[in-house]
Parts: C-alpha cells; structure tokens; sequence
C-alpha cells in the first residue's frame, strides 16, 4: 500500500490502514482460468466484429457542406438586402427640388414679413448721408461734433 | 505517459503491429478492467459483455490518443464509460439514480457471502469484502479505484468527472461504512 493510502486511512482510524493490502474484489461467478486465455479471445473476438477505424473522408461533395453553404450564402443576401433598403429608405429624408419650391411658396410671405421688420431699419440708414447722420448725433443724440468725422 | 505505454501506444498506430500492440494492452490492462467493470455492472456475462465493447472501442481510437492524459486514465474512462453505459440501458437507470443505488445482485447476502466457496479467506477481509459489497453502487467503485488499485483522487476525478472534495468524501463514507459493519459483525 503507498504511503499516502496509508496515512489517509491512518487518519480515519480505519482497520484498513493497519492490515496488509489486499484485493478485495468479489471473485464469485469468475470461471476458473478466465483471465490466462484472454488476450486471444479478445483478439479473435476484435477481428471478428470491428475493423480499425479508417481516416474520414470528407468530400467537397457531402450533401451536409453543401446544405450549410447554401444556407450561409441565402443568410448573406437577406443581410445585404436588409442593409440595402435600410440605406436606401434613408435617403428619402433628402428634399427634392420641387419639395424646397413647394415650402418657399408656402412659408414664403411670412419669411418676407419677418425679414421686412428685421432688415428695414437698416435699409433707411442706407439711405441718409453721412452728413445728416452727423447732424442726427451732434443735435438729438448729444454728441460732440468735433469728435465726428 | 511510461515508457511502456508510450511503446505500446506506437505499436498499435503502426498498421504492422496493431494486433501486436493490442495484445500488450489486454494482458496488462485485463484484470483492472475487470474488476472496475465488475464493481459497476456486478454479474459475470455483463462483464464480460462490457468488456469486449472496451476492447473493440480501444481498437477503434487508439490510433486518435494524443497522449493529453496518461494512457491508463484514457483506458479506464472508456471503460467507465461503457459501464454506466451498459448499466443505464440495461436498467432503463438515470446516471444518478445509479450512483446512489443498491447493489444489484440479489444473492448477495451475508451467507451467500461468507459461504461462497472461492472464499477460503480470514474472517476479517470476508467481512470486509461483504461490507464493500453492501456499499452503495459509485461508493463502491471509488473505493476500488482508490483502494484496490491506488489511484490518486486527480485520476479518479478525470475517469468519473467527479470533483476531487466529493470523490475524497465518498471515499472515507465509504471506510467508515466497512468499519462499522465489521463492529456490528
């Protein structure tokens, strides 16, 4: 018995640990002489029943490959089809040209008014000369002329 | 891997001398694989029936070993295999319905035992052997392999896939369970 064994079943206090090793098995049914004859039954029996097994072959042809390829490709253009109308139906956001004509003339008066209030304080300064801007500062804003040019 | 099984193993990859080579494995490996498939399926035609599935299986793979574990290891999990394999078609039986079940043999009684001719042994290792026959099915078994033949709970756990804390735990019941049979009887 290896030491190990031995010092486990030391430590459980087992019987075990103090005798000598022995098999213990239950030899009852085993006919007499049953293992001396093996190797050639064995033997006779393996020839009789099995072969080795041969290296597989595998063929590009196996029908299994083939049904996995058609099925990968199939996968791939339902992908590609999915991506390409996805893209597609983006591009529709972008306006057409008739669409911008159409909008202007729809929204297009209140643009007119909006910019009319903004711009046209500007465009009657525009329309003053420099000299009556001058007098305008120097005799209702106050101003000292000289500082003016 | 030893030395021996690495020649072995080379033997029966080589077309030439397969036959040669698994000769050398049943005369080593017999009786072990005997026993560990007796301690499974318990009745001497089972075993024997299982037994040539081995063989046949070891003839068949031997040639795609790789040598990732010993080869005694690869030999008894394929025997294992085969066993739970045999015992599970034969007694429509769930794998864990089998680790914790009775033995099988019906005439395994005390007397039967003790009374059985072969048996011209001292008291102690009689009771002894009755008190394993009376162990629970995987009990039984991981008291054979770490007992009978030694093996360390590492191997143990690769044959059966069983971890190492449960195999250990399976083991001393197992010992407590004989000693105390040997105190009642």
């Amino acid at each position: 018995m290896n030491q190990e064994l031995k010092n486990e079943l030391s430590e459980l206090q087992s019987p075990l640990a103090e005798m000598d090793k022995h098999y213990f098995a239950n030899q009852s049914e085993v006919p007499m002489d049953y293992f001396s004859s093996m190797e050639d039954r064995f033997i006779q029996f393996i020839k009789e029943n099995e072969s080795p097994r041969e290296a597989k072959q595998i063929s590009i042809f196996d029908f299994k490959r083939i049904t996995y390829s058609v099925a990968a490709v199939s996968a791939f253009a339902i992908l590609g089809l999915g991506i390409l109308i996805i893209l597609r139906s983006g591009s529709d956001t972008q306006l057409s040209e008739n669409e911008v004509k159409t909008f202007l003339e729809e929204e297009g008066d209140f643009l007119a008014l909006e910019n009319s209030t903004l711009v046209e304080p500007y465009r009657k300064l525009e329309k003053l000369s420099d000299n009556e801007i001058k007098d305008y500062l120097c005799e209702v804003e106050g101003m000292d002329c000289g500082q003016i040019n | 891997m030893k030395l021996e099984d690495e020649k072995i193993v080379a033997m029966c990859k080589d077309s030439a001398q397969v036959e040669i080579g698994i000769r050398h494995l049943i005369h080593k490996y017999k009786e072990k694989l005997y026993w560990q498939i007796k301690r499974i399926v318990e009745h001497h035609d089972d075993t024997e029936e299982v037994l040539q599935n081995v063989w046949i299986k070891i003839w068949q793979n031997i040639g795609g070993f790789k040598g990732e574990s010993a080869l005694s290891t690869w030999i008894y999990r394929i025997t294992y295999n085969e066993s739970i394999s045999y015992v599970q078609g034969r007694k429509k039986q769930k794998l864990a319905d089998w680790e914790t079940s009775e033995p099988l043999i019906e005439a395994h009684t005390d007397e039967a035992l003790f009374n059985h001719e072969i048996y011209d042994k001292d008291e102690v290792i009689k009771k002894i052997e009755v008190a394993i026959e009376k162990l629970p099915q995987k009990q039984k078994l991981i008291f054979h392999y770490r007992y009978n033949e030694e093996m360390p709970y590492s191997q143990i756990a690769e044959i059966t896939g069983t971890s190492e804390g449960a195999l250990k735990a399976s083991f001393h019941h197992a010992v407590k369970k004989i000693e105390v049979f040997i105190k009642k009887n």
